[in-house]
Order: C-alpha cells, then sequence, then structure tokens
C-alpha cells in the first residue's frame, strides 16, 4: 500500500495531486508566477483536470487545499475549467474566514499593504504618484508586470532591487479570482474548512483512513504578529511624494537656494556619492517592504502531515521560521509528528528560510523523500538554495528531486511528461 | 628676493600674527598673514584665470610646526607666508613633477609690488629636491604695502581669457573687507544656541525653550564647523535651504534664532546645538578632543519618512520629516509635519552613533547579538542623560515628582513627539516601565537591537537612580528635621535647588562612567558583560574612593538585568576589574613600552589640547600638518608599536601568524587615588583571519583584537584581549575564543531565519547579508510597533 504523490511541473509554483490508498484524492495548491518546461498554468490546469477526468468521471478531488493567498500557489485556480470538477471540501487558512473578524482585519492589512507597495512602486517608476495612488489593483498588476519585465540587472550585475519588490508586490496582490473558485467555483458545492494549528487530528471523513495534523497556522497572538505586514505607513507616502517630482511638502519655498546663490557657499555642496547612497536606501526600503508582506503571507500557510499508516507526507506551504520554530519545540508532540517524516514539500521552493536547518539536519529521518517545485527564475538567483538542497542530499538514504529536473531511475519516481510520480509507501 | 633667515625676522614671531582667511575660486581655503593677503589673491586670480582649481584637501598654508627641534626654527608656514596647492599632484621629490600650466607658474612668478619687485618664489625651482605645490613670499611686509600686481603674462598665455586689466581686479580685492579677521579680543570659550529642550510638542511650553552652551568654534554660514557640516538639502526633491549664519552679529548676540518650527535655519541650528552637545559631553568624558577624519554631513531634512540614521560609508547623519498619524496622532495635530532633526532625543541618538563608530569602527559589524544593541543603548544613555544638563528642566521635573525622579516623565522618555506621531500612544522609548521590575530571562529572548539595548538602558537607569536616591537621603533628613518624610505641598526652592545638583552631578558621573568605559572596551565583538567590567574598571580608575558605591549599585543592576560577564567568578566590582596586566610576581612579564615611544605620543596630543577649533583644520585633517597625522607617521614610520605588539603577541593574546594592525591610539588624562594627575595610553591591536568561512559569518570578516592601556613610564596596565583561537593559548582562554566564534555563527544563523530578505534578493545581498541587514537606516526603519493591535 501506498500514496502517491504527483508533483506537477508548474515551473515556480506549487500543485500536488495526492492519491491515498484508498482512492481518495487531494489537491494541495495550484499556481505558478514563472511557467516552466512543461507550458502555461493553463496547460497544466488542462493536464490536471485531464488526468483527473482519466481516473473517473465526473473528474473528482475529495479535497482542494490552498495553503496560502500567494499566486505561486493559488493562482492556477483562477482558470474555468476547474468549475468541472466535482470536489469534496475545500481546506483554507483561517484568515480566509470571512465570518472571522480578527482574520478579516488582518487580511485586509495584507491586502492593502501589497496593493499600496504595488502602487508605490508604480509610481516611483511612472513618474506621476497621484495617477499610481488612483489606480485600481488590476491596472496596478498590469504595470507591476510590465515593471518587473522591464527593469534590468543593476550595471555591477546585482539584482534590480525595484524588479524584485515589484514581483513580490504582484505575488501577493489579492488573486481575487482564484479565490472566488476556492470559495464558490468547484462544482459539487463542497463545504470550505478554514484550518488553524490544533493538537488533535482534523476530524474529517473525506479522506478515509488519512490522519490529518494541522500544524499551522496558529492563532496565538506572538506567532500571528509574524503575519502583520511590517510597520512604516509612512514609505508609501514618501514613495509617492518623491514620485511627483518634488512635489512640496515642507513649508519652506522662501527659504529656497537657486543655482547662483547655491555657488555662494561651495562648502555646501555634498558629494555626489552621498546623495545616491541616500536614494539607494529608498529601493532597499522598497525591497524590504516588499520581503516583509511576502514573508507576512507565507506565515498564513496551512501547514498539514498527511498520516497514513507508515506514511508521514508533510506539506508546509511556504511557513517561515515563526510557524517553525513553534513546532519544533523540544520534547513537543508537533515535534515528535515531525521527527517521523517520510516525504517533505520543501518549503517555498526551497529558499533557505523556509526550511530550518534543525529540521533538514536533526529531526528529518533517514530515507526521507522530498521534492521541491521549482523553476529557475533568473531574478531570485537564491531559490532553491544550494546549501539547503545538497544538505538535504546529503542525509543518509534521502532522495530529493526537483520538478524542473528530475533524475532519472530513482527508486520509487516515475516521470511523466508534465509531472512527477512519486511512491510513498505506507 | 630675501634669504630665508631675514624672512623670518622681518615676518616673525612665528604663529602669533594676524591671520587672515581667504577663500579661493574653487572653494578651498587659505589662512595666511593678513598683509599677505593680496599677493595670495594674486596668485588665485591667476589660477582662475588658467582654469588651475586648488583642491580643499590638498591645499594649505598657515601651520605651525617646527621644522628641526635643534635650532626650534619654523616652517614658514608657522609664518602664513606660504601656502602649498594640490599636494597631491605636486609632489615633493628629485624630479619636477606638476600638474601646474607653465605660463601659469610664470605669471605667478611674475607678480610684482608697485616697486616692480617679483613677491614669490616657487618650489619647483628649487636647487635640491622639487617642491612644486609650494609657493612662498620672497620679500618683507612693508614692500607689500603699496599692492601688487600681475604683470609677466604673455597674452596668449591664459588658456583664452584675457589678462586685460589685472590692477581692477586687484583693486576690488583691496577694497573687500578681510573675511572673519581675528577680533582683538580674542574668540568666546563658549556659544550660547537656542533649543527645544526635547522636541516641538512639549516645546509648546515655554520652560521646554531653553538655551544651551557648547563648545565655540568659528562658523561658516551652514553651521560648517570643524566636526559638524550641516548641509540642508533634500535628497528627494532635490532642494537645498538657505543655512544658517550662526556667526552673524545678530544672531551671535541672540543665541542664535529663537525656537520655531516654520523656519528650516533654525533646525539647522538646533540640530547643530545638540550634536555640539554630544560632542561636548563625550569630550568631557574622556578627556581628549574628538576628531573625525572628515566633517560629519548632518542632513536636516534628508527625505520624507518616520527615520533618521548614521550611514556609515558617507559619514552623515540624515534626519526625516513626515505627516504625523492621521488616526492615532497623539498630541500632535492629525497629519501635523513632525521634523526629526527637532528631536533633542533623536539629534543626540544618530550623533552618539557617529561617535562610537569613531572611537569603535568595528562595533559595526554585529558579531553577536549584543554588538548593535550596545550601539543602540549608548545612543539612548547619552540622550537621555543630556536632559539631565538642561537646569531649568530637571528643577521642574524634581518640583513635580518631589524629588522622586522615577521612570517616567520626561526625562527619562525618549523622542516623546516621534512616538506619539506614528502612532504607538507612547515615548518611543523609556528607560523601564514604571512599577515593573526588571526580567532576568528577558536578555537571552531577544534579538531586535533596540530592545535587546533598552534592558541595557534600563539597568545602567536603575544604578543612576539607586545612587542618586542615596545621594539625596541626607539632604531630605536635613529638609525634614530628620525624618526623611516630605510633608504635602511644593518643595522649598532651595531644597529643590540642591537636588538638581544632586541628580546633574549624579547623571554626569554615570555618563561618565559609561562613556570612559569606552576606553576599556576590546577592539571587536564586545557584549553587555565586557561593557560591565568596563565600566566598573573606568570608574575605578577615574574614581578610586566611590563615596557613592556607584559600582555596587551598577553590578547589582546590571545582574538583575541577566548581564553579567561570563568569564569572572564574582559579581563584587573587585573581580568584575579587568585584570591588570602587570604583576610583580608573574614569570611571564609583559614588556614595556619603550618610554621615549610614549613620551613622543604623549607631547604630540598635548600640542592638540587648548588648540582652537576651527573648520579649516577638519579640511587640513588628512594633510601632513595635522597633529592626528603627525601621530600616525610616527607609528608607521618607527613601527615601533606593531614590533612591540609582535614581540608580546603571546601575552597580549594575539595570533602568531596573521599580521597586527595597530588601530586606536591616543592618551588619556585622569586623577589617580592620590590626587595626582596621571596619564596613559590606550592602544588596540587588531587581527583578521582571511582563511575564515565567509559565508557562515554572513560576508564579516573573523577578527580578534586586544586593547591595551600602558602607563605614561610604558608599563602596561590593562590588557582587554578578544582573542582568535589558536594553538598557544591556554586551554581555557582558546574555549572561550571557540566559543565566541561559534556565537557569531549561531547569531548569523538566528538572523537568516527571520530574513525574509535572504530568499529573495540575490548571491550578492546573501555575501554582504550581515552589513546589509545591520546599517543603521535599515536597524532603525524596523522599529517594531509598540502596540500590536490593529
Amino acid at each position: 500500500m501506498s500514496v502517491r504523490v504527483r508533483m506537477y511541473n508548474v515551473g515556480f509554483g506549487d500543485a500536488y495531486l495526492l492519491t491515498f490508498p484508498s482512492g481518495a484524492k487531494a489537491l494541495v495548491d495550484c499556481g505558478s508566477i514563472k511557467a516552466g518546461a512543461a507550458g502555461s498554468m493553463t496547460d497544466l490546469v488542462d493536464q490536471i483536470v485531464d488526468d483527473l477526468a482519466a481516473e473517473g468521471a465526473p473528474p473528482r478531488l475529495d479535497v482542494v487545499v490552498a495553503t496560502h493567498r500567494h499566486k505561486d500557489h493559488v493562482g492556477g485556480f483562477s482558470r474555468d475549467r476547474w468549475s468541472e470538477v466535482e470536489v469534496g471540501e475545500v481546506w483554507l487558512s483561517w484568515i480566509e474566514d470571512p465570518t472571522d473578524d480578527a482574520a478579516r482585519g488582518l487580511q485586509a492589512r495584507q491586502r492593502g499593504f501589497a496593493a499600496s507597495l504595488g502602487r508605490a512602486l508604480v509610481g516611483m517608476h511612472g513618474g506621476d504618484g497621484l495617477a499610481a495612488a488612483a489606480m485600481g489593483v488590476d491596472e496596478v498588476e498590469a504595470r507591476l508586470e510590465e515593471l518587473a519585465d522591464g527593469l534590468g540587472m543593476q550595471a555591477d550585475g546585482a539584482q534590480q532591487p525595484q524588479a524584485l519588490a515589484a514581483l513580490m508586490a504582484l505575488n501577493a496582490l489579492s488573486n481575487e479570482r482564484a479565490m472566488r473558485t476556492l470559495h464558490a467555483g468547484f462544482a459539487g458545492g463542497p463545504a470550505r474548512r478554514f484550518l488553524a494549528r490544533q493538537a488533535a487530528p482534523l476530524d474529517q471523513n473525506v479522506l478515509p483512513g488519512v490522519t490529518v495534523h494541522v500544524l499551522g497556522p496558529d492563532t496565538r497572538e506572538e506567532v500571528m504578529k509574524k503575519m502583520d505586514p511590517p510597520a512604516g505607513k509612512s514609505f508609501f507616502r514618501a514613495a509617492a511624494a518623491g514620485a511627483g517630482a518634488g512635489e512640496a511638502v515642507l513649508p519652506f519655498g522662501r527659504f529656497e537656494l537657486d543655482e547662483a546663490q547655491l555657488a555662494d557657499h561651495p562648502h555646501l555642496t555634498l558629494a555626489p556619492q552621498l546623495v545616491e547612497t541616500l536614494r539607494g536606501l529608498t529601493d532597499e526600503e522598497a525591497l524590504l517592504a516588499a520581503t516583509g508582506i511576502d514573508s507576512a503571507v507565507n506565515n498564513t500557510s496551512v501547514m498539514l502531515m498527511f498520516e497514513v499508516g507508515d506514511a508521514h507526507l508533510l506539506f508546509p506551504g511556504d511557513a517561515q521560521w515563526g510557524p517553525w520554530e513553534v513546532n519544533m519545540e523540544q520534547g513537543s508532540a508537533t515535534r515528535a509528528l515531525l521527527e517521523k517524516t517520510t516525504f517533505y514539500k520543501i518549503g517555498h521552493h526551497g529558499s533557505h528560510n523556509a526550511t530550518p536547518v534543525e529540521f533538514a539536519e536533526e529531526i528529518l529521518p533517514d530515507g526521507f523523500i522530498a521534492t521541491a517545485s521549482v523553476a529557475e527564475h533568473g531574478r531570485f538567483t537564491e531559490i532553491p538554495e544550494h546549501d539547503l538542497m545538497e544538505m538535504l542530499r546529503g542525509r543518509p538514504g534521502a532522495r530529493v528531486l526537483r520538478s524542473d529536473d528530475p533524475p532519472a531511475g530513482l527508486d520509487g519516481v516515475t516521470i511523466n511528461p508534465k509531472s512527477v510520480d512519486i511512491v510513498v509507501p505506507t | 628676493m630675501l634669504p630665508t633667515e631675514e624672512l623670518r625676522a622681518v615676518w616673525g614671531p612665528p604663529c602669533q600674527f594676524r591671520k587672515a582667511t581667504i577663500t579661493l575660486h574653487s572653494g578651498a581655503r587659505l589662512t595666511v598673514d593678513a598683509r599677505a593677503v593680496e599677493a595670495f589673491q594674486a596668485i588665485d586670480w591667476v589660477m582662475e584665470s588658467f582654469g588651475y582649481a586648488p583642491r580643499a584637501k590638498e591645499t594649505g598654508a598657515y601651520h605651525c610646526r617646527k621644522v628641526s627641534d635643534e635650532e626650534g626654527l619654523y616652517s614658514m608656514h608657522s609664518y602664513g607666508i606660504a601656502a602649498d596647492y594640490n599636494w597631491g599632484t605636486n609632489p615633493y621629490g628629485a624630479e619636477l613633477q606638476t600638474d601646474m600650466p607653465a605660463g601659469m607658474v610664470t605669471a605667478i612668478k611674475g607678480i610684482r609690488t608697485a616697486s616692480g619687485e617679483r613677491v614669490f618664489k616657487w618650489g619647483g625651482d628649487y636647487s635640491g629636491k622639487k617642491d612644486p605645490t609650494h609657493f612662498e613670499v620672497g620679500i618683507a611686509p612693508d614692500d607689500l604695502v603699496a599692492g601688487v600686481n600681475v604683470v609677466d603674462v604673455a597674452p596668449g598665455d591664459a588658456a583664452g581669457v584675457a589678462l586685460a586689466s589685472p590692477a581692477t581686479k586687484i583693486e576690488a580685492y583691496r577694497d573687500a573687507p578681510l573675511e572673519q579677521a581675528e577680533s582683538a579680543y580674542g574668540p568666546p570659550p563658549r556659544r550660547r544656541i537656542k533649543i527645544f529642550a526635547f522636541d516641538p510638542m512639549l516645546g509648546r511650553r515655554r520652560q521646554h525653550r531653553i538655551t544651551i552652551e557648547v563648545p565655540y568654534e568659528e562658523l561658516r554660514p551652514g553651521p560648517h564647523g570643524e566636526l559638524i557640516s550641516v548641509v540642508d538639502h533634500d535628497t528627494k526633491t532635490g532642494r537645498t535651504y538657505r543655512p544658517v549664519d550662526l556667526d552673524d552679529r545678530t544672531l551671535a548676540l541672540n543665541d542664535g534664532l529663537d525656537p520655531l518650527v516654520d523656519d528650516p535655519r533654525f533646525h539647522q541650528q538646533m540640530v547643530y546645538g545638540v550634536c555640539m552637545k554630544v560632542v561636548e559631553n563625550v569630550e568631557r568624558a574622556l578627556g581628549r578632543l574628538l576628531h573625525f577624519d572628515r566633517p560629519l554631513i548632518v542632513l536636516p531634512h534628508a527625505f520624507e519618512g518616520e527615520n533618521a540614521f548614521f550611514e556609515r560609508k558617507t559619514h552623515s547623519l540624515s534626519f526625516g520629516y513626515f505627516h504625523a498619524d492621521p488616526d492615532s496622532p497623539g498630541q500632535n495635530m492629525p497629519g501635523e509635519l513632525v521634523f526629526t532633526c527637532l528631536s533633542q532625543d533623536v539629534v543626540a541618538h544618530e550623533m552618539t552613533h557617529a561617535i562610537v563608530n569613531m572611537l569603535r569602527p568595528h562595533y559595526n559589524e554585529p558579531s553577536n547579538k549584543d554588538v548593535f544593541a550596545f550601539h543602540e543603548a549608548i545612543a539612548d544613555i547619552v540622550a537621555i542623560f543630556q536632559h539631565f544638563t538642561f537646569p531649568g528642566v530637571l528643577r521642574r521635573a524634581i518640583q513635580d515628582s518631589r524629588g522622586q525622579l522615577g521612570r517616567s516623565g520626561p526625562l527619562v522618555q525618549l523622542a516623546q513627539q516621534f512616538g506619539q506621531a506614528t502612532g504607538s500612544g507612547a515615548a518611543l522609548r523609556a528607560v523601564g516601565e514604571e512599577g515593573r521590575p526588571p526580567d532576568r530571562s528577558l536578555y537571552e529572548k531577544l534579538h531586535e537591537p533596540h530592545d535587546l539595548g533598552s534592558i541595557l538602558v534600563s539597568a545602567v537607569f536603575e544604578a543612576f537612580f539607586d545612587t542618586y536616591e542615596g545621594r539625596i537621603a541626607d539632604l531630605l533628613r536635613i529638609a525634614t528635621g530628620g525624618s526623611g518624610m516630605l510633608g504635602e505641598g511644593f518643595l522649598h526652592p532651595d531644597l529643590v535647588n540642591r537636588i538638581a545638583d544632586e541628580a546633574a552631578d549624579t547623571a554626569q558621573m554615570v555618563l561618565t562612567a559609561c562613556l570612559r568605559a569606552f576606553e576599556y572596551l576590546p577592539p571587536v565583538d564586545v557584549t553587555f558583560g565586557d561593557f560591565l567590567r568596563a565600566i566598573v574598571t573606568a570608574d575605578r580608575e577615574a574614581n578610586p574612593d566611590d563615596p557613592f558605591g556607584l559600582r555596587a549599585n551598577i553590578a547589582e543592576a546590571f545582574l538583575a538585568h541577566g548581564i553579567y560577564p561570563r568569564d569572572t567568578v564574582s559579581l563584587s566590582p573587585e573581580s568584575l576589574v579587568w585584570p591588570v596586566a602587570t604583576r610583580a610576581d608573574s614569570e611571564h612579564r609583559l614588556a614595556r613600552l619603550d618610554p621615549d615611544l610614549v613620551h613622543r605620543l604623549l607631547e604630540l596630543d598635548a600640542a592638540a589640547w587648548g588648540a582652537e577649533r576651527s573648520a579649516d583644520g577638519a579640511e587640513e585633517a588628512q594633510a601632513e600638518y595635522e597633529p592626528y597625522s603627525a601621530k600616525l607617521e610616527v607609528i608607521q614610520k618607527d613601527d615601533q608599536l606593531r614590533r612591540y605588539a609582535e614581540e608580546n603577541y603571546h601575552l597580549l593574546r594575539l595570533h602568531p601568524d596573521l599580521p597586527i594592525d595597530v588601530e586606536g591610539l591616543h592618551s588619556i588624562l585622569h586623577i589617580d587615588a592620590n590626587g595626582q594627575p596621571r596619564r596613559e595610553i590606550v592602544c588596540q591591536f587588531t587581527q583578521v583571519d582571511g582563511a575564515a568561512d565567509a559565508k557562515r559569518r554572513g560576508g564579516m570578516p573573523e577578527r580578534g583584537g586586544t586593547t591595551v592601556i600602558f602607563a605614561s613610564d610604558g608599563r602596561p596596565r590593562y590588557v582587554i584581549p578578544k582573542p582568535l583561537p589558536h594553538d598557544e593559548l591556554d586551554p581555557l582562554t582558546r574555549h572561550a575564543a571557540e566559543a565566541r566564534l561559534a556565537a557569531t555563527h549561531a547569531f548569523v544563523a538566528a538572523c537568516d531565519r527571520r530574513d525574509p530578505m535572504l530568499a529573495w534578493a540575490g548571491a550578492d545581498y546573501a555575501a554582504h547579508r550581515m552589513a546589509r541587514r545591520f546599517n543603521f537606516a535599515m536597524v532603525h526603519h524596523a522599529i517594531p510597533p509598540r502596540d500590536a493591535s490593529p
């Protein structure tokens, strides 16, 4: 008996189809921000639905899990074909619960932050902060895409911070259409469940014979704090003002010096390097804000462990250090559970901060299988992180594979044209 | 042309003459004998005509120095009749090497007096080694009285510039008033400047608009002084605002502009005043003058944003401005413009960062979790203790609190307006929370530099309050007929004044101890525990009797906050003092430093004492003229200190196979237990292990180093090492050295786990990630919201 894990080659994103011994099926995420060799997101959605249809009509999923509201995890749900698929239950993070006030507040802050960041970036580049401030989210999205594509590398070959920030802002925009499908777009009128970390296994009957442990997201305040967007709203105002080509914020007009008067005070001339450095800090701030909101949304990830017999399949979404820390606490039941992991979906496409070193080195038992769903992005050169992948590969008996480059001939692994099948024995 | 001896006779005495400073067409400035002004202006006019620009940093004239000790002769620069132009491109040497056009040199040599006599000699004509940077007046002052003319110029010489009427130009110079001629009364010792005691929000009350005194220096509009140059440029909008001229008669007589939020010139004035107050406090505590390698550029309105920071690479302080939170502005108007440069606390905090950066440059590398927190803590400590130097504010606080200076009230809170305007509903930080005992375990839990730094701040203030209460107990008993229990109603003004004196004195004492501790800190990788040991050592040196029990109070307060050194057996002040280096009975005696070298260093430092501050000093700082450079020269040329370190590497705990750098070097002065002045030399040696794993260290070099204090006879007194592990260390020290490096790795890993940037920002970020995370702009930006609720 075994669980089949089918990892679709969606590029830079996640889509995992699990088939349990009972025949029940669960899809964990479906999204991408950069297509891989297997085709566009639309192609992949077609493939998934076709695969399901091949195994019975109408195509059916017992559970759809959307770990968190990032394009690379839910973007694919915006495609029309999902209306053909009958779904048993949809599992979402408690942050998506429209009846929960705390969730609504948090989500509003996250969405508001992402949209403001997007507008600020568009304003900084388009040169018109006021127009950018009035833009709708759709237009912001279009402009951000142009921005991310248009900005080349910096002269020294380093990444252009604003392009990175634009990509992250894009990822964090609301993804409304995909979320509509998840809430109400599947056939069969599935029930929604809003998951939060809990001690007891999930009380469910859609996946018979499977014990589902919910390790995140947390509802405790200290962990929730990590889901709040960064402080410092003034950054957006500053960015917008800067874009307005010197819009006078300060009422000091009459004290301003013109060129000729400046020439009278040669000792007040600033070195160009100083002005450049100080201006460059704005770009760095934009990137800081972008990574901050990215990390905040990642920390809302549903983090699941599916237990079937001896098989323990860990799907942590893109959870970062905060949620991991809680679950790795010494002597805790969750740590004991993590120590049984046989299949690990590598968090956040293999970035350094979604897989704690302690987990990779000490907690994961020998002989595990780990997969990273990823494509070379060009911009994100540190994902997946080389050291992390090597560390995992170096563990005794480990089988580690990437969706974009699965090694042939690995035991229990079958390579399909647009996906990879992994057999996890129970 | 007169021979040199005669020139000395007719122009002398050296260094004592009426000086005048002229601004050259390029902006560079020269100080010369007032009688030779016109001659030097003629040179500048020729240079301008030829498009030749003297660079400020490579050009200078007056400097008081001897050329030879034996004969007591002074250089011609000491007479204000010689100037060097662009010495970088006109070096001294056997071969003539110059970038000056030949026609220009001819024209300068052709500057003649009314009677047709040549005025200047050129160093490029010397028969021995050539000195083309150097022009020197070769005639007597009387010959210059009738004015000079530029004569020997062929019309085609001056690259397209017609030299039609040199006389007119010279005439114009002659009529212009001498710039900043010295006052017949000499410079005043102090400058008085009006500021907001805290910020404009509290400054709405009259008692919070005060006048402070700072050391006097001649200022150019900006204010632009030796250490600080205020440039009111907004980097985002590209605007520059009119600079304030504090040397203007009106302003000088009125202690500057009145506190006014609407006038950027007041902002410039306040920033300058507060920065100089910090300088003064630090200089007082350290017993020596501070020198920056280059002036600190201060931008009072650098950008819009809730931030202010010290930027190291460009050596600048940037202050932001922003609109108060529209929904939760505290006591500000919603949307009110808030200027961080008008917050005493923010300015003092940032200025302290700049000074700490100068005192211990390697503390910019967060090699353990304490390092940046220490930076932040010292900055807060200096900013808050500065409140105690405002007598009126202090007296009022004492009256209001009935002598119970506690952990609330403006005196012990930091940046009230800033905190409230950003929606937190409270001051940015305070020295602790009223009525809440310190939590010993907090130190282990916290990582964020400001939070962690707050623990140190709280500990220092607890020691301060304990000492202060001990000092006023007798006053309270005297005032209450022995009961010590104050009755109802107002305190007697005399009592308030006496209590205020005690409070101010105690504050000064604690601040001095905190700052003097720097002399006793290792050059790299500081921890709070090191600071505790250093502060106790510093205070024992400066204040051997400790009549108020400050040292025990410090040790107790630090322990209560979970701060204690990991390498001492007991917390008694005697055990906390760094071990004394030489013991008579020791077999391994650390050698003396050559007393001759010590004497030369002391002499060089002594020359700087009492010297006047001026903006020109800063421009010449990198030149050979500066005593500091002379000092470096002594070290570099003779290499004696390095050799000393190499010979004694074992007892200094230095690594035998790595090169040793001599970094800090200065003398300090204090009064010993017998009331005698004692001068000592503080020296820092550092090493870098280039083979260390830079990736694991987040791009930070692996440094070790040792601070050594020498007595004035060359005897080593304290050795404060942070060694790199190597085989020759004793097992205990080696273990500690390894643990230190492991702590760095652990800290970098902890930061990696929490840093979302690392995943996205690329290899360049990853390679230098600790520096990128821990620049002050970003650290300050990441101030966590105090109030977590939406």
